[in-house]
């Protein structure tokens, strides 16, 4: 579930590899999103008591603040609710994209800060 | 997609677990529930429901259609709710009325709130509401075999006993709307969603048990008859079918106990010194509107993490 898709089959397998996964063509698709009927599914799978409805919408709206206070940064992109979501929400992507969005204004802070404490 | 080569992000997998199929499931369930209803109530009962359904899916179809939105009729949830709003209907209803009913429930209820999971109530209760209010004598107008009475409840709001039997309450020879009057097949259709995991027991459970305990304890009906509160009006349907809508009911485990329980009160305290003899719709629309506020209140802590991040953001907006 966690596995990463590879371009190629030229990339090597390594120590860290723990297993490869060919799917056939009807299991390799990318399923069409529908609207979230909050069914509560994700909530209920999710092993980090996370609510991952709200923080898929907090991510479309670009509401990181939102992700940040629904603990958004603790997801461990199981991909346990993707999975079991009746309406295909792209969930796990969207939170890989909240993270690193998160993270990246994370840093942009801290090198202002340090900017700051040098000009000092 | 044309290509063979899919590289997208983790899981690869997804379950078979579709909002179509879901739908689908719940419609299965309740079909049994009509059929009997048709059988007790006569053939016209019939023609409600598939008047209540096609005005339903054709007025999800052009409202989309006329915004130049993608059709969802194909999720089947509009059939779902055209379905539900005839069960809660009197066989004798005109057929214009149940169209309006219909429409009223797709296009102001679901589609003025955004469609399909936005709605903030239940669009098939809130039609009955509005209903229950334009047209009260073709609403509660009851007959069985072409002899028109008072429901169960009825009269038990009126202070008598009543003159139907536990059997015929339970297989649905009584008074009453199309689909809500068979027990036993209600329960069995509900078993049947919680067996295949649709729904959890929670709402359904602790919504019955709250209404008979709370009902019997208030002397509801001038005896002690925890058995008539459970099989007579609306309540298993309600709370198998209608409390349980995944998009106005609490996501959380703890919400849906607090949701369930308030449904419970506020159906026994209607039933009990209400103006009307029923309670199951209004109260579940009530909750409904509570539904936000339960989320917010009842959002699961992380890590063992603050108690709520409700309280928190609220004292940071003060």
């Amino acid at each position: 579930m966690m596995g990463l898709a590879m371009r190629s089959v030229d990339v090597p397998v390594v120590k860290g590899t723990s297993g490869i996964l060919t799917l056939t063509e009807k299991l390799a698709y990318i399923a069409e999103e529908s609207a979230c009927i909050r069914c509560g599914k994700c909530v209920e799978s999710c092993p980090m008591h996370l609510e991952p409805t709200l923080l898929d919408h907090a991510v479309r709206r670009r509401d990181y603040a939102s992700f940040e206070a629904h603990m958004g940064m603790n997801c461990i992109e199981c991909g346990c609710c993707a999975y079991s979501c009746p309406a295909s929400r792209h969930l796990t992507q969207s939170f890989k994209n909240g993270k690193a969005a998160v993270t990246a204004e994370r840093r942009k802070a801290a090198a202002q800060a340090k900017a700051k404490q040098e000009a000092k | 997609m044309t290509t063979k080569l899919v590289v997208s992000s983790s899981p690869h997998v997804h379950s078979d677990f579709t909002t179509r199929r879901i739908m689908g499931m719940v419609i299965l369930s309740l079909i049994p529930a009509g059929i009997i209803g048709t059988y007790f109530l006569g053939l016209r009962a019939l023609f409600v429901i598939l008047a209540c359904i096609i005005a339903s899916v054709a007025s999800e179809w052009a409202w989309q259609k006329l915004n130049h939105r993608k059709s969802t009729i194909c999720d089947l949830s509009a059939v779902v709710t055209g379905l539900l709003l005839a069960y809660n209907l009197p066989p004798t209803i005109p057929i214009w009325m149940a169209v309006c009913g219909s429409i009223f429930a797709i296009i102001i209820v679901k589609h003025f709130y955004g469609g399909i999971g936005c709605n903030i109530v239940n669009p098939a209760l809130a039609a009955r509401a509005m209903m229950l209010i334009s047209w009260p004598t073709a609403m509660t107008t009851w007959s069985v075999n072409g002899i028109s009475g008072p429901t169960p409840l009825a009269a038990m709001k009126a202070g008598s006993a009543g003159s139907v039997s536990y059997w015929n309450m339970f297989i649905g020879n009584m008074g009453g709307c199309i689909g809500e009057t068979c027990s036993l097949l209600l329960i069995l259709g509900g078993l049947y969603l919680i067996w295949e995991e649709v729904i959890s027991w929670r709402i359904p459970v602790i919504y019955i048990a709250t209404t008979a305990i709370l009902s019997a304890l208030f002397n509801h009906g001038g005896a002690f008859m925890p058995c008539s509160e459970i099989l007579t009006g609306g309540l298993l349907i309600g709370a198998f079918f209608m409390a349980t809508d995944y998009t106005t009911s609490p996501m959380t485990a703890k919400g849906q106990y607090i949701y369930a329980f308030g449904c419970g009160l506020m159906t026994a305290l209607i039933r009990t010194w209400g103006g009307y003899p029923e309670g199951v719709s209004f109260s579940i629309l009530i909750m409904n509107v509570a539904v936000p506020l339960i989320d917010r209140y009842t959002e699961p802590r992380v890590l063992g993490g603050p108690k709520s991040n409700f309280f928190k953001r609220m004292g940071a907006k003060s």
